[in-house]
């Protein structure tokens, strides 16, 4: 039924529009009836898609051929097109189009295509508020209506009230701020000044009256005035705040404000309020001088945060002084005037300032920039003994706040090293520009002091100063090395009174002097700590201390015996062979080199040998004090190994080829003597001979020199920074030295020793000397015998006729040793003796002022001489 | 420049102790069987130079020869753990193989037919070193090899380089025990003079004594030969680790042998070890206090000594040098000095100072010891004159019966008569009798002249 109702209404409808003829017509009705029947004939079937494409194929041929080709090129453009859009009624529409069309060729204007537009919908005529509320307007107006904004100032409720209401709302667009521009009279809100008013006014202020046109002087006390209180209050306000008043005057040349006594107050006498109103003119005097200080302008960093804390405090004092002002001004209840309540309030609330202007009127006595801080910090700790909570808290905020300014250059010079701020940072100086690099750490920086020796830093630092310093010099230290010093990884621990004073608790009654010390040790190692180990743990790696130490042990205290004793034994061979032409100092450093550059610590390229003329000792063992074998350590080590202790280096290195040059003339005369040296007596001086310088050796060896070079290392891998390495390095230098009797004050005990080493040298000459030309049968013996004598560390030469050239020699060369072979040998005996008691004697003495314990263990061994020996 | 020393081998005796020397110092040194450097020795600062020079393909050779007259032992050792370690050229055997018969005598007259291949091994050994220092002989003086060939060598070596230290560790017979060797005293008295004459200092190892020690530090009743020789070898790698090991205090062997000997024939050097104790011997580790004192204090008691004496009252100490290894501290060494000078635990001699030196030195770390320190004592003691009297006794008893005489008569040295004996003799009671003075307080007073016959001793000529 829907179906054919449908198809009905389309059907009329199609015959209107077709026809003209309207529904109500009777023709109408035929016609549909008509339609209705041929349509119910009709067979339905879908379009042939194919024909349809053919067809229009052939219609697009049609038109080429008939040289319509603009109409073909339009009509397959179209058709391309459509073909995009997939729909499935696409070809039935066209198959209509196709049934619709009436001879193409001919009627067709291709110009009608262009007159075709895609449809587009009218933009609807924007419609505007008006028209809306024209069609339909504001039911509720009420609803509409703005609150008055400003509805809690009773200025703007006036101007308000004078607006007229507006009776209805004007809709605005944006409602965003009603009466922005209020439309009012502005004219009315300037009051006419109401000269009335201040007439009354100034009359009220009738004490001024007669004052006017002369100045206030202290003869004038006697013409007296009585004001109410509530008139002395307001004149106390503002004598407080340093305003001119007729009750106070203000001594400039002194600071003072004083209390001109011609004014009193009415209801009381004279004499009760002068001592008040003379107390409050005293705080008012510290407050002017404060003022007065305040407008002086400081350059000083430090002094500028310190005025700057300091105003800050009175611009505190003012407002309290205002909030006390009002309270009379507008009282809020009813309330006694009462200038003895006033003088309280404002002793109380003026404690800080007037604490703070002692404070710098004591500062301006000073001249040190830093003084304000010292004193603040005697004040705190103080203040705080004596409870003071209140002025001590705040005392304590202005001292953190100045020691925020002042650590300023303090904490570049720590993080960066840098240099530039040094006028300001006033402790730390450069004190050599232009120091060599090895003593960049020790001459090149240092504290600055001040005429009397005292460091120029606040007491309370003093302590830290040094770590400071260091901080810093680290730091150009690793530039200079090129190493990086790092970031801090350390959080930097806040300085403020919070976090110093009040981060525990529990130690809430901990003087201050204490948390702060702590506070700000933290801080300084936390500054200090990173770049100070990276430059500890570079010293050690990068700059190879450890092996420079290595190196100086063996060559100059002989850490590998048999290292030091081949080059022992080479200089010793070329003394014995070249007497006078020996210490050649190419020569000598290239046996030095070769000797000891074998060794892994050993730089070859470092060592060299220096040489001097000594005049009348060839045939000591002195003699070996003109040869000083020189290892040149790098700048940073040498920072470590200051130069002045490489002398001490020197020294035992000499001592030690002393002692090995005694010990190898003894071990060369041991070899079978003749009979005619064949004495008892030789035998008993050379085995103490030898016995004194074994004794000697391995006290140098396992007594001094392994235990001290053992705890050098010990003490130097536990140093915290690099003054700690010298120090210990120091310490160790003039220990050894002392223990090896190198120091001046034991002089004369080692010439003693170095005297009987001379004696086994002089022996050994005799030696030889008496044992050389005396003929023996067993020419086998007698070979081997001249050999050892000679020299048993010669191992090139296995030439006899050499050894007895230089046998003859020694023997010409001594005359001394004619006639009295065994005489001498005694009296060397004799003298052995003497010299080796003088040794022990000179030992225990020297112990016994408090020295070395090891010289006592010394003087024990070489008192172990059997007592019947001569 | 390392002082280098060459080891001489000379014997059954000599090469059995000699090879476990060599085990030792390899061991010490952590070098493998093969001769190359165990990968865990890596502490260097030690001088392997001295008794080992490097081959070509960084081989540690020692610098050792071994000669013996009869294969036995030497076989061994070529057939043992470490046979890859020794240079192949550096063996000798003769060729025969019959050995000397334990007679002295025939020992020296074959010395004279090896002379020259020896002496091309030796020179060849001195010539591959920088500096050489001197030579280590190890031999026994109770046999034919070591006591007669060593004796030719020392005398060879001796003309050949005349600068050079000769050192002997020579193993002295058992003279309290009837040995195997009935005629040891002749060949010890033969070898006994050239250890007077042409060594310069005398290690004395005396067989009596060494297994008397082992029997006793090891519990058990006859010691082998190995153990004894495990004594020596360990006495020998502790005196010599003073130039293995060199420290602050270093001494080269001239200055060990220039402190211990102050006149040239008393140069024969008594030992003591402490605390020694077999490694495979569980119960020998006895619960010992090794602290420096006790060790120092242990070194002096005659148990410890490797030299069966028989002091006097007199016997004195000329000199002492104690090595003490491993981690002792100087402050107690110096009180043990004192201790001892205070107990009078030691007795010096009455001219001269208490020479008693003591060296620190390392210990080699690849070898675990359950002893924190040990101690060596290389002594200079009279009373050493007492084993040379028992040799001379012993000597005269046999001498007095011309026993076994006609074995030594058909050597070459004996051809014109038995004054070799007479001459050696002699010697050896010089060297007594300088050791005997030594003990008298008036040492200095009686001079040259009264000490006439001690004197001449070294520069006899021979007396016919």
């Amino acid at each position: 039924m829907a179906q054919s109702a449908i198809v009905n209404g389309l059907i009329s409808s199609l015959i209107t529009s077709l026809t003209g003829i309207s529904i109500s017509d009777r023709r109408h009705k035929q016609l549909k009836e008509h339609v209705i029947k041929g349509a119910r004939h009709q067979q339905y079937v879908r379009v042939n898609q194919f024909e349809v494409e053919s067809s229009l194929n052939g219609l697009v041929e049609k038109f080429q051929v008939l040289d319509r080709d603009d109409l073909a090129e339009a009509l397959t453009a179209r058709l391309d097109e459509l073909s995009k859009i997939p729909n499935k009624w696409t070809p039935d529409i066209l198959s209509l189009f196709l049934n619709l069309s009436d001879r193409p060729v001919e009627k067709f204007q291709l110009e009608a295509l262009y007159q075709l537009r895609p449809f587009v919908e009218p933009e609807p005529s924007p419609f505007t508020w008006e028209e809306l509320l024209a069609d339909e307007p504001f039911s509720d107006p009420e609803l509409w209506e703005n609150e008055p904004l400003s509805a809690g100032s009773s200025d703007d409720e006036v101007i308000y009230q004078q607006e007229p209401r507006v009776p209805v709302v004007q809709y605005r667009p944006m409602p965003v701020v009603v009466a922005d521009e209020p439309n009012f009279d502005q004219n009315s809100l300037v009051t006419n000044a109401e000269k009335d008013l201040l007439r009354q006014i100034e009359e009220s202020h009738h004490w001024n009256q007669r004052a006017k046109g002369h100045q206030f002087s202290a003869e004038q006390v006697d013409e007296r005035r009585s004001i109410t209180v509530l008139q002395a209050i307001r004149q106390v306000c503002f004598m407080l705040r340093t305003l001119p008043t007729s009750m106070f005057y203000t001594d400039v040349a002194r600071g003072t404000v004083i209390y001109n006594e011609g004014i009193s107050l009415i209801q009381t006498t004279h004499l009760s309020v002068t001592h008040v109103l003379a107390s409050l003119a005293d705080i008012g005097s510290a407050l002017y001088r404060l003022r007065e200080w305040l407008k002086k302008e400081q350059v000083v960093p430090l002094l500028q945060s310190f005025q700057a804390a300091v105003s800050m405090r009175l611009q505190d004092f003012d407002k309290s002084l205002s909030t006390l002002e009002r309270e009379y001004a507008t009282p809020s209840k009813t309330m006694t005037a009462s200038i003895l309540a006033v003088h309280d309030a404002v002793q109380i609330r003026s404690r800080i300032v007037i604490h703070l202007e002692g404070l710098v009127s004591r500062v301006s006595s000073h001249r040190s920039d830093f003084t304000c801080m010292e004193l603040l910090y005697d004040d705190i700790c103080v203040l705080q003994d004596i409870s003071d909570s209140e002025v001590y808290e705040q005392c304590a905020h202005i001292f953190f706040e100045c020691l925020r300014v002042y650590l300023r250059p303090i904490r570049a010079w720590m993080e960066l090293g840098d240099a530039s701020n040094f006028e300001e940072c006033a402790f730390i100086s450069v004190a050599d520009k232009d120091s060599e690099l090895s003593a960049l750490w020790h001459s090149r920086f240092e504290l600055r002091r001040g005429a009397n020796g005292d460091l120029l830093a606040p007491l309370f630092i003093q302590s830290v100063c040094q770590k400071i310093l260091n901080a810093g010099k680290s730091i150009v230290f690793l530039d200079r090395l090129g190493k990086n010093h790092g970031s801090s990884s350390i959080a930097e621990p806040l300085l403020d009174f919070d976090s110093v004073c009040h981060t525990n608790r529990n130690f809430a009654l901990a003087p201050f002097s204490e948390l702060f010390a702590t506070a700000f040790a933290d801080w300084v190692r936390s500054r200090y700590g990173p770049s100070a180990s990276i430059l500890r743990e570079q010293i050690f790696t990068s700059c190879g201390l450890w092996r420079f130490l290595d190196a100086l042990e063996l060559i100059y205290f002989g850490r590998d015996g048999s290292l030091f004793q081949s080059f022992a034994s080479e200089v010793f061979r070329r003394m014995d062979e070249r007497p006078r032409t020996w210490n050649d100092r190419f020569l000598l450093s290239e046996v030095a080199r070769s000797t000891f550059g074998g060794h892994v610590s050993v730089e070859e390229e470092r060592i060299s040998a220096r040489t001097s003329t000594i005049k009348g000792a060839e045939r000591s063992i002195k003699t070996l004090s003109s040869l000083a074998i020189d290892y040149n350590l790098p700048w940073p080590v040498l920072n470590v190994i200051q130069k002045p202790t490489l002398v001490m280096y020197h020294r035992v290195q000499r001592l030690l080829l002393q002692t090995r040059r005694a010990k190898s003339v003894l071990a060369s005369s041991t070899f079978p003597p003749s009979p005619r040296a064949a004495h008892h007596a030789t035998t008993a001086l050379r085995l103490r001979l030898t016995w004194l310088v074994d004794v000697w050796q391995s006290y140098l060896a396992d007594t001094v020199l392994r235990p001290a070079t053992l705890d050098l290392r010990t003490r130097i891998s536990a140093a915290e920074d690099l003054d700690a390495m010298s120090a210990v390095h120091d310490a160790f230098a003039t220990r050894v030295q002392a223990q090896c009797l190198l120091a001046k004050n034991l002089a004369p005990i080692l010439d003693a020793l170095l005297g009987l080493f001379d004696l086994a040298a002089a022996f050994a000459q005799l030696y030889m000397s008496a044992a050389g030309p005396v003929a023996v049968p067993d020419r086998r013996v007698t070979r081997r015998q001249h050999a050892k004598l000679g020299d048993v560390h010669d191992s090139e030469s296995e030439d006899g006729l050499d050894d007895d050239e230089r046998e003859y020699d020694a023997d010409t060369e001594d005359p001394v040793v004619k006639g009295g072979y065994e005489e001498r040998v005694r009296r060397m005996l004799e003298q052995f003796g003497q010299q080796v008691r003088f040794v022990v004697a000179g030992l225990r003495s020297a112990g016994r002022v408090g020295g070395e314990g090891s010289w006592e263990v010394l003087a024990e061994r070489l008192e172990w001489d059997a007592p019947r020996g001569g | 420049m390392p002082r280098e020393i060459i080891t001489i081998q000379a014997g059954q005796c000599g090469n059995s102790v000699g090879s476990q020397f060599w085990q030792q110092l390899c061991q010490e040194h952590g070098i493998n069987q093969d001769g190359n450097l165990e990968e865990f020795a890596t502490e260097g600062g030690d001088r392997k130079d001295v008794f080992f020079y490097q081959s070509d393909d960084t081989r540690y050779i020692p610098r050792a020869i071994l000669l013996d007259l009869e294969p036995r032992v030497i076989n061994g050792i070529q057939t043992g753990a470490y046979k890859n370690i020794y240079n192949p050229e550096n063996f000798y055997v003769h060729k025969d193989g019959t050995g000397a018969g334990n007679n002295w005598a025939a020992g020296y007259s074959m010395g004279e037919q090896v002379h020259e291949d020896v002496m091309d091994m030796i020179d060849r050994e001195a010539d591959g070193s920088d500096s050489l220092e001197g030579f280590m002989m190890l031999h026994s003086i109770a046999g034919g090899t070591g006591s007669g060939l060593g004796s030719f060598l020392l005398e060879r070596l001796n003309d050949r380089f005349p600068k050079k230290l000769i050192q002997t560790y020579s193993v002295f017979p058992d003279t309290q025990n009837a040995g195997d060797v009935v005629v040891h005293p002749y060949n010890s008295l033969l070898a006994m003079r050239r250890l007077t004459q042409n060594a310069d200092s005398v290690v004395v190892l005396d067989n009596g004594a060494l297994s008397r020690i082992a029997a006793d530090r090891l519990h058990v009743q006859e010691p082998s030969f190995q153990q004894t020789n495990q004594l020596v070898s360990t006495v020998m790698s502790a005196s010599t680790t003073t130039l293995r090991y060199p420290g602050y205090m270093h001494n080269d062997l001239v200055g060990i042998v220039a402190s211990l000997i102050p006149t040239p024939r008393c140069h024969f050097l008594m030992t003591s070890y402490t605390p020694f104790t077999g490694d495979n011997v569980e119960q020998a580790k006895t619960v010992r206090k090794t602290t420096v004192l006790d060790v120092m204090r242990r070194l002096l008691q005659p148990k410890n000594r490797m030299v069966s004496t028989n002091p006097s009252k007199k016997s004195c100490y000329i000199s002492i040098l104690n090595i003490i290894q491993g981690e002792a501290d100087p402050t107690d060494v110096h009180k043990s000095l004192l201790r001892i000078r205070e107990r009078q635990l030691a007795t010096f001699i009455p001219w001269g100072p208490a020479s008693i030196q003591v060296a620190l030195t390392r210990k080699s770390p690849y070898i675990p010891s359950s002893h924190r320190v040990s101690g060596l004592m290389l002594a200079n003691h009279t009373g050493i004159a007492t084993l040379f009297r028992r040799i001379v006794a012993q000597y005269d008893r046999l001498r007095r019966r011309n026993a076994f005489l006609e074995q030594y008569k058909r050597e070459a040295v004996f051809a014109e008569g038995l004054g070799e004996f007479d001459e050696a003799r002699q010697v050896v009671m010089d060297c007594v009798q300088e050791y005997e003075d030594a003990e008298n307080a008036d040492y200095l007073t009686r001079d040259v002249s009264g000490a006439g016959a001690g004197e001449k001793g070294p520069d006899l000529v021979p007396q016919v």
